[in-house]
């Protein structure tokens, strides 16, 4: 059974991935990489990052997340992706804390399921089963 | 000594997580090279031949719009076959790829199924 982590349909995306959960498990290692990249530079708007890097780091995040089965944080970072291409700074800055949020949780939790967290208090979000 | 030669595919993406999959799902059959942008690709290219690109659109410096235009006007990679490889679902976005040169357009997430069909059909014979 595949690897079970909550907010994530991994089956689908091993399945995506042509049912090899090595190749997943590998890619889920670069998501977590990509994600703190992202968070850092998403964190740092508007003061040090300009509405072109935020679209780009969410857009990347948005792609990222869809790729290993985070699909509702997929479509929300596509609203938030989408809003600040057509230039809705209140729907970006609305939202904005709220992704960095989700991207959080997300990132603690794959953390946990590689076994690279010493988060322990959010263990029981994670339900690994080989 | 291998009988076969493998193809060589250089995949150019920001995002690790897109070049793991790729480079996973493609090393079973090909030679599977990945850089993290243009600007590296650009590098590759001078010292290197591939048979494919597969190309990122969104991406931080030089965006893939740029990079295929770039490719396709010098002489040394205007025929390495170019597949774009995106999120960008829209109508408008594939027919710009077609338009620049691009052989096929790929959507995000990827599938190994379809990734491997595009490759095999326009990877350099």
């Amino acid at each position: 059974m595949a690897v079970l982590i909550e907010g994530f349909d991994t089956a689908h995306a091993i399945q995506m991935f042509g049912g090899d959960e090595a190749i997943y498990l590998d890619v889920l290692d670069a998501f977590c990489e990509d994600t703190e990249k992202w968070y850092k530079i998403i964190s740092r708007y508007p003061a040090e990052t300009d509405l072109k890097s935020l679209t780009t780091s969410v857009h990347g995040f948005k792609s990222a997340a869809r790729e290993v089965g985070a699909m509702a944080a997929g479509d929300f970072a596509y609203t938030v992706e989408m809003a600040a291409k057509s230039n809705d700074i209140a729907f970006v800055d609305a939202n904005l804390a709220n992704l960095l949020e989700v991207m959080s949780g997300h990132l603690s939790r794959c953390r946990i399921a590689l076994g690279k967290s010493e988060d322990v208090k959010n263990a029981e979000n994670v339900k690994a089963q080989r | 000594m291998d009988a076969e030669v493998r193809q060589k595919i250089l995949l150019v993406d920001d995002s690790q997580t897109n070049l793991r999959l790729g480079k996973g799902i493609l090393s079973a059959v090909y030679d599977a090279v990945t850089v993290p942008g243009a600007e590296k690709m650009y590098k590759f290219l001078s010292t290197h031949s591939v048979d494919l690109i597969l190309l990122d659109i969104d991406m931080p410096e030089i965006d893939g719009w740029t990079a295929i235009k770039q490719l396709k006007s010098d002489p040394a990679t205007a025929d390495i076959p170019v597949v774009f490889m995106s999120g960008e679902t829209d109508e408008a976005s594939k027919q710009k790829g077609f338009s620049l040169g691009a052989v096929d357009f790929i959507t995000k997430p990827l599938s190994a199924a379809v990734l491997l069909a595009s490759v095999k059909k326009h990877a350099a014979k």
